[in-house]
C-alpha cells in the first residue's frame, strides 16, 4: 500500500508537467526571436492567451455538428493520460500498470483522430487537406516512436514507462534514442522542418489549418494541449539521455529535468531558426530515417541483451 | 571505453544510413569525411601506443582530409550537377539498407559463435558497411558517387579488419590505404576524362546516343 | 636474384618515363623483356635465394607462370615496338565510331608496360598471402592505363568498368585475407606466409577457411575473369591495343588465377578441397556456359577472343577444382591458352590493322589483304578451339578424361557442350573473315616481321607441347599436383 509520500511523489512530475508547460513554448519562441534580432513575446505569453480564451465564448458554424465541440475536449484528456503515464519520478509514475506504454501511445493516436475528425466536420477543404496531411505523416511518426519505445522496452527489460528509461541502456542506444525522438517531436509537434506554426497561409500548414475554425475556449483547450504534448515528448528525450537517480531527493530530480527539457526546447529553436520548411515528401524521408534509427537502437538492444 | 567503441560503430551505421538518404554529392562526401573521423579514432580505443596515434593520424589525414579534398575537387572541376540521381528511390534504399542492418546482425550473430572475443556490433557494422557501398556503387548513376561507394566499401573492409580483435597487421591496413589513395587517384582522373569526352559523369548513359556515334557493336 | 626479376621491369619503366624518343623507349622496352626472360628461365637452373624474409620465392607454379609471363612479354613488347613506331607515323589506328582521338603519352605508356610486367613478376613469386594481394592489385593499376592507350569514348568506359569491377573484387580478397587471419589466429598466429598455413592447416578454424575461400573465389575469380563477374574482360580486352589484349588475357589471368590457386591449396590440405573444389568445378562450368552463349551472338572478333577467355579460365579453375591428376592438365592448360591467346590478340592487331574494323562481318578475303596474318589467324582459331595438334587438345582431352573417370558424366556433358558450341561459332566467324574478296581497299598497312614473328614463334611453342610434352616438364608440373593428392 502507497503511503501519501510516495503518492506525492509519483503526482509531482504530472503537476509540474502541467503547470509549466506553456513555459516552454515560450522557450522557444524566444530563442526563435533571439536569432532573428528581435525581443520576442513574453515567456509567459501563452498563458494569457489561455487564459484570455477561456474568458470568450466560442462560436461555431452550422455546418458543425457534435464531433467538431467534443474533439477539443477529447483530445485534451487524452493527452493528458498519455502524460500522465509518461510523466516519470525515480520510483514511479502518476500512472503505471505493465503495458501502460501501449495505451499511452494509443492515447496520443486518439487526440489526433479527434482533431482530425473535428477537421473532417468542418466540411471545408482547407481543414481537409490538413486532416491528409497529418494522417498522412501519422504512420510514419507513429512507426518510429513505437519501435523506440520497444527498443526501450527490451533494453531495459521492462513492459511498464515507469521502470523502462530508469533501467542502465547502453549508451549508443540512448543516443539513437534521442535522434530519432527528436525527429519525431519535431514532426509531431509541427515544428520547422515539417511544418510551420508561423505561417498562416493555409496551403503550407498541417496542424494550424486543422483548428481553424476553432474559437474560444477550445481554441484554449487545443493550445493546451500543444503545449503538453511538446513537454511529454520532451521529457521523453531528456530521459532518454540523462539517466534517472543522478541527485537524491524529487526536487533536485525535477529541476535538472526541466533543465534538460529547456535545453531540448532551445534545441528546437535552434533548428527552427536555421533550418527552412522540407519539401513535403523529404518529411516523409526523415521519419523513415528516424524509424531507422530506432530499428537500430532496437538491434542493438536484442543483440545486447541476448 | 566499451561504450565509446559501440558509439563509433553506431555512428558507423548512421552515417550509411544518411548516405543512403543523401541527395547532394557534397552530402555524401562529408558523410564520408564524417567515416575517416570515426575509423580513425578506433586504433586510439584499442589501446594508445605509439605506433596507434602515428597510424591513427595516418588515417585521420587520408580518409577525413585529403579524401574528401581530392572528391570536393574533382566535383568542382566537373562542375556536374550536384544531385545523387539515383536508380533505386531514397526511401526504397533506407528500407533496403534496414533489411541489410537486420541480415548482417544476423550474420555477425553466427560468426560470434565461431570465434569469440571479437565485437559483433563491430561485425555488423562493418558488414553492413560494405554492403552500403556495394549498393552505392550499383544504385547510383553518376561516376563520382560510385568513387564515394567504393571508398565506404574499403573503410567497412577496414572496419572489419579493426573488429575482428586481429592483432596490429600493418601490412594489410596499410594495404587498405595504399589501395584507396590509388584507386581515388586513378578514378579522379578517368571522372575527368568521362566529363570532358561526355559532358557529363553518368556512367550508365556512356554506351548511348552520343553525338555522331553509333550504337555499338552487338 | 628475385628482386632482379621484380625490380629490374619496374626500374626500367621508370626510366622510360624519362627517356625522350620512341628508338630509345622502345629500345628499353625489348632488351629489359629480354632480360627478365632470361634472368626468369635462368633461375629455373640456378636455385635462387628467399627475398624479404621469405616473403618472395620461386615455387613450382609460381616460376612456371613466370616463364610462361615473360615469354609472352617478350612477344608482346617486340609487337609492341612496332606498333608504337606505327601509331607513331602519323597514322591513326583504325576507330569504329569515326572519331579523331588522342593516344596516351608513349612515356607513359611504355612505363605502365614495364611496371606491369614487375607487378606481374611480383604475383608469381609471392609466397605471402599479403604480397600476393598486394600484386594483384598493382597489376590493376598499372594495366588500367595501358587499357585505355586510345583515349576513345568506348575505350574509356571500358577502363571505368576494369577499375571498378576488380577494384571490388580485389576488396573482396581483402576480406578473405582478413578471414584467413581469423581462422588461422591459433594454428599459426596471424601469418600470412603460404608455407605457415599450408604447415599449420589441419588445426585452422574449417568454417571460417570455407568463408575465406568464397571471398577468395570471388574476388580473385573477378580478376580472373570467372561467370558471372567477367563483365569488365570483354570490355577491356576489346577496347585495348593488341597487344596489351594479348597480356591481359595470356598473363594477367593468369597471375590471378594463381591467386585462387594458392588458396584452393591451402583449402585442400585443411582438409575442406572438396568443398573448395566443388565451388570451382560449379564457377568453371557456369563459365564455360556463359561464355559460349556470348560467343554465338558475338560480331566483333576481339570480344570474341575475349570470351574464348572466359571459357578457357572456366575450364581451368575446373580443373584445379578436380585436384589429383587434373592439377598436372590444368597447369599445361595454362600454359597453352597463354601462348595461344596471347598469339591470337597479337595477330588480332594486325587483322584490325590490315581490315580496318573490329566486326567479324566486315573482314572479308584475309587471305588475300593479308596473307601471313591470315593464315597465323586461322590456324590460331583452330588452335584455341583445342583441335589437334594443338597443346589444347592435349590438356583439354586430359581434363575431360579426369571428370569421366571420376564418373561426374553430367559435369563432362556441361562442359563439352560449350566446347563443342564455341568450336562452331569460332569456325563460322573464321570462315567469313578468311575467304572471299577483300571488301574495302587496302589500309596502307603492310605486315612486317615484327608483327609475324613474335606470334608465330608462340603458336609453334604451342603445337610443340601438343607433339610432345618434354619429361623434365612433366616431372615439373607433376611436383605441382604432389599437393592435391586425392
Amino acid at each position: 500500500m502507497a503511503d501519501t509520500n510516495t503518492i506525492a511523489v509519483d503526482v509531482f512530475p504530472l503537476l509540474c508537467g502541467l503547470v509549466l508547460a506553456p513555459f516552454i513554448i515560450g522557450v522557444v519562441n524566444r530563442t526563435k526571436a533571439f536569432f532573428a534580432g528581435r525581443n520576442g513575446q513574453p515567456l509567459l505569453q501563452l498563458y494569457f492567451d489561455i487564459f484570455k480564451l477561456l474568458r470568450k465564448g466560442a462560436v461555431f458554424s452550422r455546418s458543425t455538428t457534435w464531433v467538431f465541440r467534443l474533439a477539443p475536449a477529447v483530445s485534451l484528456a487524452s493527452t493528458v493520460s498519455a502524460l500522465a503515464i509518461f510523466s516519470l519520478s525515480p520510483e514511479g509514475a502518476a500512472l503505471s500498470f505493465p503495458g501502460d506504454i501501449v495505451l499511452a501511445v494509443y492515447m496520443l493516436a486518439l487526440a489526433r483522430f479527434a482533431t482530425v475528425l473535428s477537421a473532417l466536420d468542418t466540411g471545408s477543404s482547407f481543414e481537409g487537406m490538413g486532416a491528409s496531411r497529418e494522417v498522412m505523416l501519422a504512420p510514419f511518426a507513429e512507426a518510429a516512436f513505437f519501435i523506440l519505445i520497444l527498443a526501450a522496452a527490451v533494453a531495459s527489460r521492462s513492459m511498464s514507462a515507469a521502470t523502462m528509461f530508469a533501467a542502465a541502456i547502453p549508451l549508443p542506444v540512448r543516443i539513437l534514442m534521442f535522434v530519432s525522438l527528436f525527429i519525431v517531436l519535431l514532426v509531431e509537434n509541427c515544428r520547422v522542418p515539417a511544418d510551420d506554426p508561423n505561417t498562416h497561409l493555409e496551403l503550407t500548414m498541417i496542424h494550424e489549418v486543422m483548428v481553424l475554425d476553432n474559437s474560444g475556449p477550445d481554441l484554449g483547450m487545443i493550445f493546451y494541449a500543444a503545449s503538453l504534448k511538446l513537454w511529454l515528448f520532451a521529457s521523453l528525450a531528456v530521459c532518454c539521455i540523462m539517466p534517472a537517480g543522478l541527485t537524491g531527493g524529487i526536487i533536485g530530480e525535477m529541476a535538472l529535468r526541466v533543465a534538460g527539457i529547456i535545453c531540448v526546447c532551445i534545441l528546437v529553436g535552434v533548428v527552427e531558426s536555421v533550418m527552412a520548411r522540407f519539401r513535403f515528401d523529404k518529411v516523409r524521408r526523415m521519419l523513415v530515417f528516424a524509424s531507422v534509427l530506432s530499428s537500430l537502437a532496437l538491434l542493438i538492444a536484442v543483440g545486447v541483451s541476448a | 571505453m566499451m561504450d565509446w567503441l559501440q558509439t563509433v560503430f553506431v555512428v558507423m551505421i548512421v552515417a550509411d544510413f544518411a548516405l543512403l538518404a543523401s541527395s547532394r554529392i557534397a552530402g555524401c562526401i562529408n558523410i564520408l569525411a564524417l567515416q575517416g573521423v570515426m575509423l580513425s579514432v578506433l586504433p586510439l580505443l584499442n589501446h594508445a601506443s605509439v605506433s596507434n596515434i602515428f597510424f591513427a593520424s595516418l588515417i585521420f589525414s587520408i580518409k577525413a582530409l585529403v579524401f574528401p579534398f581530392l572528391l570536393r575537387r574533382a566535383l568542382k572541376m566537373v562542375n556536374a550537377k550536384r544531385e545523387v540521381e539515383p536508380l533505386v528511390g531514397y526511401s526504397a534504399s533506407i528500407l533496403i539498407g534496414l533489411a541489410a542492418l537486420i541480415f548482417s546482425f544476423w550474420l555477425s550473430g553466427r560468426m560470434g559463435s565461431f570465434s569469440p572475443g571479437m565485437a559483433i556490433l563491430g561485425v555488423s557494422a562493418s558488414v553492413f558497411t560494405m554492403f552500403t557501398g556495394l549498393f552505392v556503387i550499383v544504385s547510383r548513376v553518376k561516376a563520382i558517387t560510385q568513387v564515394v561507394g567504393y571508398v565506404v566499401f574499403e573503410n567497412g573492409i577496414y572496419l572489419l579488419g579493426s573488429s575482428l580483435m586481429l592483432e596490429q597487421n600493418m601490412l594489410v591496413e596499410l594495404g587498405v590505404i595504399l589501395d584507396l589513395l590509388v584507386f581515388v587517384l586513378l578514378s579522379g582522373i578517368v571522372v575527368f576524362h568521362i566529363n570532358r569526352e561526355f559532358d557529363h559523369i553518368d556512367t550508365d548513359s556512356m554506351d548511348g546516343d552520343g553525338p555522331g556515334r553509333e550504337v555499338p557493336l552487338r | 636474384m628475385i628482386f632482379a626479376i621484380v625490380l629490374i621491369p619496374m626500374l626500367a619503366g621508370a626510366a622510360s618515363y624519362f627517356v625522350k624518343g620512341d628508338r630509345s623507349r622502345n629500345t628499353i622496352l625489348v632488351s629489359t623483356a629480354f632480360l627478365h626472360l632470361v634472368l626468369s628461365v635462368g633461375s629455373l637452373f640456378f636455385a635462387s635465394a628467399p627475398a624479404l624474409g621469405g616473403m618472395l620465392r620461386f615455387d613450382e607454379a609460381g616460376h612456371l607462370f613466370l616463364c610462361t609471363m615473360s615469354l609472352l612479354f617478350l612477344c608482346a613488347s617486340i609487337y609492341a615496338a612496332s606498333y608504337i613506331r606505327f601509331e607513331g607515323a602519323a597514322h591513326r589506328a583504325p576507330d569504329d565510331d569515326g572519331f579523331i582521338f588522342a593516344d596516351s603519352p608513349k612515356n607513359l605508356f611504355t612505363a605502365c608496360l614495364l611496371f606491369f610486367c614487375g607487378a606481374m613478376s611480383l604475383v608469381c613469386a609471392a609466397q605471402h598471402l599479403g604480397v600476393l594481394w598486394i600484386g594483384i592489385e598493382a597489376t590493376t593499376f598499372a594495366s588500367a592505363p595501358l587499357v585505355y592507350y586510345h583515349h576513345s569514348r568506348r575505350s574509356l568506359q571500358a577502363v571505368w568498368k576494369y577499375v571498378m569491377i576488380c577494384s571490388v573484387g580485389i576488396g573482396f580478397s581483402l576480406i578473405g585475407n582478413l578471414l584467413v587471419m581469423v581462422a588461422f589466429s591459433d594454428a599459426a598466429k596471424g601469418s600470412l606466409f603460404i608455407s605457415d598455413l599450408l604447415g599449420s592447416a589441419a588445426s585452422a578454424n574449417a568454417d571460417i577457411l570455407m568463408a575465406a575461400f568464397v571471398f577468395f573465389l570471388v574476388g580473385y575469380g573477378t580478376k580472373t575473369g570467372l561467370a558471372p563477374m567477367h563483365s569488365w574482360l570483354p570490355a577491356a580486352h576489346g577496347e585495348s591495343p593488341a597487344f596489351v589484349s594479348s597480356l591481359l588475357s595470356g598473363a594477367l589471368l593468369n597471375c590471378a588465377f594463381l591467386g585462387i590457386f594458392r588458396v584452393h591449396g591451402i583449402c585442400w590440405s585443411a582438409g575442406i578441397g572438396s568443398f573448395s573444389g566443388g565451388l570451382m568445378i560449379f564457377m568453371g562450368l557456369l563459365s564455360a556456359l556463359v561464355a559460349a552463349f556470348f560467343m554465338i551472338a558475338q560480331r566483333d572478333y576481339k570480344r570474341m577472343l575475349a570470351y574464348s577467355s572466359v571459357e578457357h579460365m572456366g575450364m581451368a579453375v575446373l580443373g584445379a577444382g578436380l585436384g589429383g591428376p587434373a592439377i598436372v592438365a590444368t597447369m599445361l592448360h595454362m600454359i597453352n591458352h597463354s601462348l595461344t591467346k596471347g598469339m591470337l590478340f597479337l595477330v588480332s592487331g594486325n587483322v584490325l590493322s590490315a581490315s580496318g574494323t573490329r566486326r567479324i562481318g566486315e573482314v572479308k578475303g584475309l587471305f588475300k589483304l593479308s596473307p601471313a596474318s591470315g593464315v597465323l589467324w586461322f590456324a590460331g582459331i583452330l588452335a584455341i578451339c583445342g583441335t589437334p595438334p594443338s597443346g589444347l587438345f592435349v590438356s583439354e582431352f586430359l581434363i575431360l578424361r579426369e571428370v569421366f573417370s571420376r564418373g561426374m558424366y553430367l559435369s563432362g556433358a556441361l562442359i563439352l557442350i560449350p566446347l563443342l558450341l564455341i568450336f562452331g561459332a569460332m569456325s563460322r566467324a573464321v570462315m567469313e573473315m578468311f575467304f572471299g574478296e577483300p571488301s574495302r581497299g587496302g589500309s596502307g598497312w603492310r605486315e612486317s616481321a615484327s608483327t609475324i614473328l613474335p606470334p608465330l614463334l608462340l603458336l609453334l611453342v604451342s603445337i610443340f607441347l601438343g607433339l610432345h610434352l618434354p619429361a623434365p616438364l612433366l616431372a615439373f608440373l607433376g611436383k605441382i599436383g604432389g599437393g592435391f593428392k586425392l
